[in-house]
């Protein structure tokens, strides 16, 4: 198993680098651990809007992520630690093989470390670890989060918002109560520390980006997980039923809106955009109540 | 030559899958290995590529449908008999 080193803690290229990796090292076993600052990360086929309160994230100045893996929603900050296994894909979908070594090194470490039934790990019944895979020709992403010191308040706050009026098909959030796994370590460890010796108990040699492929990631990164069409636009069809507005939204922009707000459709659903055209036709009070009806 | 393209299983125990992502549509001519569409289960999205040659002519599934293993999501038009 060979690490690669990443030090960036951009989440955005950190997801681009997944990708790339996927799609362009097909032979042998990788590792990339890293840490994201702090942000939300959806998962590829769910609905920013019925997942996520965009106005709580702007409020806590936190960034939201489309990855390229399945599952729900998760909090990531520096005190989160993300590993992201790539292999042959084999036969069939397999969890096991990529979380038995890291609930093994927790072991290690005095945690009393499981498996959970929604192939996640978890530590006296507290979740401290989701994950969730990508298959492309062949080959399997495997990435999974572990809470080290992450801000559980934080993380609350951020992405417990399902929308039950957001009605959609998208893949929906399965939200776990959660720890952090540095309250079950005995001695007094540093992230940095953990990250470390994760990196050392699951790979035999490690190498660090080229150049060449860091600026393929960042391109990567700037097309695709740096835009408002990605992280954001990739939502799928729903339909909001709101206290005062109802519509209906194909990839973040508006289709359809109920009596007196026509002049939403064709819009996206930014909330600085959709304010300032909420702001020709009412009051700052108003128009604020109608942002939270539509986002909050 | 007609050809059905079903819902594939992923693993033994696999019932159905969402078919999230259409990533051709009618009218698209696709050669093998092209990705015809994605699924999700259990947390892991699947790319499903096409088996040969041939022209998309109608899709029978929505994305976001939960569609079982074996029901035909799409027909499509190959060369031969």
């Amino acid at each position: 198993m060979t690490l690669i080193k990443n030090p960036s803690h951009d989440p955005s290229f950190c997801l681009a680098a997944e990708q790339f990796i996927l799609e362009n090292l097909t032979s042998g076993d990788f590792l990339m651990l890293w840490r994201g600052e702090r942000s939300v990360i959806v998962g590829k086929n769910q609905n920013v809007y019925g997942e996520v309160s965009i106005l709580e994230c702007e409020k806590h100045c936190t960034p939201i992520f489309r990855r390229n893996s399945g599952g729900g929603t998760v909090y990531h900050d520096l005190g989160n630690v993300n590993f992201s296994f790539f292999s042959d894909m084999g036969e069939r979908t397999d969890y096991a093989r990529f979380l038995t070594p890291v609930v093994e090194f927790l072991r290690s470490l005095g945690v009393p470390a499981e498996m959970g039934e929604a192939f996640d790990i978890t530590v006296n019944g507290k979740k401290v670890s989701g994950n969730a895979q990508s298959v492309h020709r062949g080959r399997v992403m495997h990435h999974g989060t572990l809470l080290f010191d992450a801000d559980i308040t934080a993380l609350s706050a951020l992405t417990s918002h399902a929308r039950e009026k957001a009605v959609s098909k998208a893949v929906k959030s399965n939200p776990a109560p959660v720890g952090n796994i540095s309250d079950f370590i005995p001695q007094t460890t540093t992230v940095e520390e953990f990250e470390k010796k994760l990196g050392d108990a699951l790979s035999d040699e490690a190498r660090s980006f080229t150049p060449d492929e860091v600026m393929a990631i960042e391109s990567l990164a700037g097309e695709k997980y740096r835009t408002w069409e990605w992280n954001c636009g990739r939502s799928p069809l729903f339909a909001l039923h709101g206290e005062h507005v109802t519509l209906s939204a194909k990839n973040g922009v508006v289709l359809s809106a109920g009596e007196g707000f026509d002049f939403l459709v064709g819009r996206r659903l930014i909330p600085s955009e959709i304010l300032s055209l909420l702001e020709e036709k009412y009051d700052t009070d108003t128009a604020e109540m109608l942002i939270k009806d539509i986002f909050d | 030559m007609k050809v059905e393209i079903t819902m594939p299983s992923l693993r033994p125990e696999m019932k159905s899958g969402v078919l999230c992502t259409w990533c051709v549509k009618p009218g698209d001519e696709v050669k093998r290995g092209d990705v015809l569409f994605e699924v999700e289960t259990e947390k892991v999205v699947s790319e499903i590529e096409a088996m040969h040659d041939m022209k998309i002519v109608s899709l029978e599934a929505e994305e976001g449908d939960n569609v079982p293993v074996g029901q035909v999501v799409a027909y499509a038009e190959a060369d031969g008999e």
